[in-house]
Formats: C-alpha cells, sequence, structure tokens
C-alpha cells in the first residue's frame, strides 16, 4: 500500500471539513476521488500533500507521516493542485529546475524530456506569464512527475485542458500506471474521465466517504445484469427461466430479453441456448451509470445530514 | 537543501525584482555623488576649527558678562559645557585629527546612511514583505510546500537570499561613493586613510577615548550596523508575509509600520524625554546614521553602536523566530 489513510478529520473552526477518513491505494491503481464541491477532497488532498495539519488521524505514503514526515514523505509523490501555479516570469524550463533542485538528483536530460512528454517541447524557454491554463497544466503535471514518484496526486488536472489534451493526459496516466506502476489518486469532477481510467473510487459528500471500491462493483452492486437478443425469444425465455437464480424480464425491444442474476452467467446461458438450438444473436453486459450511482450516493449523504441537523 | 534553496530564492527574487532593485541602487549612487560633489570639502579644517574655538571662548566670555546674569547654577554648567566642547577642538587641533566628514569612507557612509539608506529599507522591506504573500496568491506556495523541503528551511532561504541581495546592494551603494569621494577630495592616498572614532561617544573627544581605524573596518562596521537594521526590516516583512493572504497587504502592513512607527518613536522621544523602554525597542536603530556619523568631528561610538546592535540582533532573532513558527504552522489551504 503506497497511500494509506486512517481516521483523517480536519475541523476548521465549528466546520468539520473532513470526518474519518480510510483509504488505501496500491502502487499501479488509479484511484478516483470524487464528490460535489465542498465536498472536502481538496481538503484532504491538501492533508495528504503537507498544507494542511489534521486534527486527527493520519495520512502516510511510502509509510511515512504526511505532516510529521513530510520531508521523507514528499520524496515519494507529485502533485499536480487545483490551481497549477507557476513562476510568471522564469520560463518552463526555469520552473521546471526550481522543482527539481529541490528533489535532488533530477539530470537536465530527464527535465527536458518531461517537457517533450507534457508536449511543451516547442515552449520550454518562453516565459511562463504568457501561458495558458491548459499550458500551465501540463507544466505543473511534468512538475509532479519529477524524480518517478510512487505515487501521484491530481486534484483537477484536467482544467484548462482542451479535449485533445484531455486525451494525451488520460493515456499518459494509464501508461503511467500500467507501465510504471505509479499509484494515482484522481480528484476530478469530470465522471466520464474518472469512470473511463479509474480502478477504483472513493465518493465523499459532506465531509464523508459515503462509499469506495472498485467502480464495476460499486456501479453494478451485487448483481448482474445481460441484455440477450435471441431469434426466439419465446422460447428462449422458458429455457432460461429454468436456471436457478436468473430473473428473465422483457426488454424494451420484442426480441430483446433482460437477464438479472447475483452471478456471472453468461457462459451458461450461451451454452444452453446452443445445446437446444436457440439463435443467439447477442449477449451483452450491462453496466450501471456512474453519473447515476453517483447522484444516488450524493443525495443519500445530503439527507443524512439534514436528518443529523434537524 | 539550505543552499539549494537559497540559490533558488536568488532566481526568483532576480528574475522577479532584477530591475527595482538595480534601479533603486543605481539611484541611491547617484543621489549619493550628486550631494557628495555638490558639498564642499572642508579644505582648510584647521583654521575653521581654530575660528569654532575662538567663537566659544567669545560665546564663554559674553555668557559671563551677561547684564541680566543667569542663575548661578546654570552660568556653571554652560562654563563647562563650553570648556570641554574647547578642549575637544583643541585636542583634535594639535593632534591633527580631522573632522570625520573629511574622511573619504566617512563623507561616502554619511552620505549613503542620511539619504539612500532609508529607500533601501523600504526596497528590502518590500521585498521580504512580498516573498511568502506573492507565492500564496500566485499559488506556488502549496507547490513548494507540497516537496520535500521543511517549512523552516524554506522560511531561512528565503531570509538569506534577502540577506544576500542585501549586502550586495549596499556594498554596491558604498564603494562608488566611497572611491569617487576619495579620489575627489585627496587623491588616491587618501583611499587608504584611518578613520576616527570614539570609543565612547558620550565622553567626547578626549585623549584616550579616540581610536584611529583603518577604513576598511570602519566601511564593515558601517555595513554591519546597516545590515543588521535591514535583517530587522526583513523579519518584519517576512512575518507580515506569511500572516496576509496577498502581497499588498503584507507591503502595506511592512511599510506601514517603518513610515509611521519611526517616526512615531521620534515623537515619543521628545513628548516623554527619551523613555528608557524606548531604547530597547527597533525603532531608533533602524537608521543607524547616529552611530556612524553624528556631528562633526565624534564617529562611531563602539558603545552606543554595541547597544544598537545588540538591540537589532535581539528583534531581528525574535521577529524570525515568530515567523518560523506561525510558518512552520500554519495551514495552507486553497
Amino acid at each position: 500500500m503506497i497511500l494509506e489513510v486512517e481516521h483523517l478529520t480536519k475541523r476548521f473552526g465549528p466546520r468539520t471539513a473532513v470526518q474519518n477518513v480510510n483509504l488505501g491505494v496500491e502502487a499501479g491503481e488509479i484511484f478516483g476521488f470524487l464528490g460535489p464541491n465542498g465536498a472536502g477532497k481538496t481538503t484532504a488532498i491538501r492533508m495528504l500533500l503537507g498544507l494542511l495539519r489534521p486534527d486527527s488521524g493520519r495520512a502516510r505514503v511510502a509509510g511515512f507521516d504526511c505532516w510529521r514526515q513530510h520531508v521523507q514523505a514528499a520524496r515519494h509523490f507529485g502533485a499536480v493542485l487545483e490551481s497549477p501555479g507557476m513562476y510568471p516570469a522564469l520560463t518552463a524550463r526555469q520552473n521546471l529546475r526550481q522543482f527539481a533542485r529541490l528533489l535532488g538528483g533530477v539530470s537536465t536530460q530527464e527535465q527536458t524530456d518531461l517537457l517533450d512528454e507534457v508536449g511543451l517541447e516547442g515552449r520550454a524557454d518562453e516565459p511562463v506569464r504568457g501561458f495558458s491554463l491548459g499550458m500551465r497544466q501540463r507544466l505543473a503535471l511534468a512538475q509532479a512527475l519529477l524524480g518517478k514518484p510512487q505515487l501521484l496526486v491530481l486534484d483537477e488536472p484536467t482544467n484548462g485542458l482542451d479535449p485533445l489534451g484531455i486525451r494525451d493526459l488520460r493515456e499518459l496516466l494509464r501508461w503511467l500506471a500500467r507501465d510504471q506502476g505509479i499509484a494515482i489518486v484522481l480528484s476530478s469532477h469530470l465522471l466520464s474521465e474518472v469512470e473511463d481510467i479509474c480502478d477504483r473510487i472513493a465518493i465523499m459528500s459532506h465531509g464523508v466517504v459515503r462509499t469506495q471500491g472498485s467502480l464495476l462493483e460499486l456501479i453494478n452492486g451485487d448483481g448482474y445484469r445481460f441484455e440477450l437478443w435471441a431469434r426466439d425469444p419465446a422460447r428462449a425465455r422458458r429455457l432460461l427461466e429454468a436456471i436457478p437464480g436468473l430473473h428473465v424480464g422483457d426488454g424494451t425491444e420484442p426480441t430483446r430479453l433482460e437477464l438479472c442474476s447475483n452471478r456471472d452467467v453468461s457462459e451458461l446461458v450461451t451454452t444452453i441456448l446452443v445445446e437446444h438450438g436457440v439463435g443467439v444473436r447477442e449477449l451483452r453486459r450491462c453496466s450501471g451509470n456512474l453519473e447515476d450511482y453517483f447522484r444516488e450516493v450524493t443525495t443519500r449523504g445530503a439527507e443524512l445530514v439534514q436528518a443529523a441537523v434537524s | 537543501m539550505l543552499p539549494v534553496v537559497v540559490w533558488n530564492e536568488l532566481e526568483k527574487l532576480i528574475r522577479r525584482r532584477g530591475l527595482l532593485i538595480v534601479l533603486v541602487t543605481a539611484a541611491v549612487i547617484g543621489f549619493g555623488l550628486v550631494i557628495d560633489l555638490a558639498t564642499p570639502q572642508q579644505a582648510d579644517w584647521k583654521s575653521q576649527t581654530r575660528q569654532q574655538i575662538a567663537q566659544l571662548e567669545a560665546d564663554k566670555v559674553q555668557a559671563q558678562h551677561a547684564p541680566a546674569g543667569l542663575p548661578a547654577g546654570i552660568e556653571a554648567s554652560l562654563g563647562s559645557a563650553i570648556d570641554q566642547q574647547i578642549a575637544s577642538e583643541q585636542y583634535l587641533v594639535d593632534h591633527d585629527v580631522p573632522p570625520l566628514d573629511w574622511y573619504p569612507a566617512g563623507r561616502a557612509v554619511a552620505i549613503i546612511l542620511k539619504t539612500g539608506f532609508a529607500f533601501l529599507l523600504l526596497l528590502f522591506g518590500w521585498l521580504a514583505a512580498e516573498s511568502v504573500a506573492q507565492e500564496r496568491s500566485e499559488h506556488t506556495l502549496a507547490l513548494l510546500l507540497s516537496r520535500p523541503v521543511s517549512r523552516r528551511t524554506l522560511l531561512f532561504g528565503k531570509a538569506a537570499a534577502l540577506q544576500i541581495v542585501a549586502t550586495t546592494v549596499l556594498l554596491v551603494a558604498m564603494v562608488p561613493v566611497y572611491l569617487v569621494t576619495g579620489l575627489q577630495h585627496a587623491g588616491r592616498a587618501s583611499l587608504t586613510t584611518s578613520v576616527m572614532v570614539l570609543d565612547d561617544p558620550v565622553k567626547g573627544v578626549l585623549a584616550g577615548n579616540i581610536e584611529l581605524l583603518p577604513t576598511w573596518f570602519y566601511v564593515v562596521a558601517a555595513v554591519a550596523l546597516s545590515l543588521a537594521a535591514v535583517l530587522v526590516t526583513q523579519a518584519l516583512g517576512l512575518l507580515m508575509s506569511i500572516l496576509s493572504r496577498g502581497p499588498a497587504l503584507a507591503i502595506g502592513l511592512t511599510l506601514g509600520t517603518l513610515f509611521v512607527l519611526q517616526p512615531m518613536a521620534s515623537v515619543v522621544k521628545l513628548a516623554l524625554r527619551d523613555p528608557s523602554w524606548l531604547h530597547y525597542t527597533f525603532l531608533p536603530y533602524l537608521s543607524p546614521s547616529n552611530e556612524l556619523t553624528s556631528d562633526p568631528t565624534v564617529g562611531l561610538g563602539y558603545s552606543s553602536a554595541g547597544l544598537s546592535l545588540t538591540v537589532l540582533l535581539v528583534w531581528a532573532i525574535l521577529l524570525l523566530v515568530a515567523a518560523v513558527t506561525l510558518f512552520a504552522r500554519r495551514n495552507e489551504s486553497s
């Protein structure tokens, strides 16, 4: 476990911004951190980065406490924050060199390679004051990747990026996690982005992690849903209804059936239908929708808070 | 890690404020040279001093024969003061010791400290005040603090970089004025002269209370006292910078303290007849010209300079400790 968060809590006066958060992220995993505005995501991330002191609980990166052993912990992570700050009077290369010096042991060639990797090779020697938000975001990402960190913490990394930039970032993150074994914590408002690349997610609302787990598990619950297009739907229904634990319902089209089960029955369904000579045009597993799930969780969170208040 | 942070801070400082620093330094040098070239040198200081002695003796006689007559106590103390001043001036003439502003180093230091130093002090206060607050407003502070460097090292790095710039600027401002002053008034030989100072400025110019210091030592003493004043200003600026969200507020608070409290200290000094507690604040010592250039023959008083240096350093340390403590504990929320 490269990142371990235990009972992390932060209060600002009477308001509890983050309450009893527990998380763990493994090497090579992309972990999505979701929540509406003001949910406490940025506060939690700032505690991971040693910018805020937790009131209780702790966050550890590579075994080092993020607040008490900040210098050691910070050697293992890189971060892109919500508003990417860079020194406007310095060029992109000089900005990168500033942060590289603090890490030590990052060669000039590595810095140049990083600038190439994020697509700033042609603008490396221009002052950052003339950069767009997207270019600053790319530079911030290069800065975060200095020194090959084990953990990458990205708070809204697609802010200001154009569609091509978002696609490039997504591919880069997949490559970093899969091929380089870097753990990535990604906080984003873009659910499609999270759905597309994250292995696991946590959803925060009102300072509390309402749910966390693998994306597929969370949005599909415990069950499996399939859509079946058969040549003879009536006969297919009769055959499949004999399978224990499988519920067969009508689809929206005459040739379509909806199948629900608490286990993966795709192979069994195909085998039975083929053995009985029922042609199968298509059998497709249906995934849930993250947006619906997100809405459900955050609404439930809001209701809980409302109930607690009243 | 500290040298790395200092190097980073110097790079940022020079690229962001390099032009301003060069312009202010050039203005201080230019201003100093103009004043120096416009001020006539006391070529025949001995005859001038003898004239002063004659005038003092005349004043004494006039006081003794005043028609209305002064109260006995006042008359005696006035006579004694005039006698002491006559003795001092006579001592200088007899021992061939010219007044401080005759020496090139003395003139150069006096010119800088009495004219441009106030601007330099404000410049350094400004730079310190914006150092942390500017990073906070540009969102670079969070990125910097997320890197493997302790907050204490970061703050000391900033303070050290500011002090390096201040030392360089002070030396760059003083040396040309010193060279031009020396060459203008006495040719190359004057560049190696000594500077007359007093052990204790309160005792005045008396045998046993006078030291002839090598020029380099006098300049070093001037730079050290000036830097101690700069250090207090910077520590104050850093503290304001840590407490403020934006650079404008930090700069305003720092310059406000320097602009308002210093004149206020002078008013308090007059109104309360120089209360002793005032000597334990840093305000009377921010301008070290009194210790280094007091008129006209009294140079650096060791005891006076020592008190100034001690008070300034103690305040600098207190302000820096406060700044480090606050910075180390402060939550940097978005």
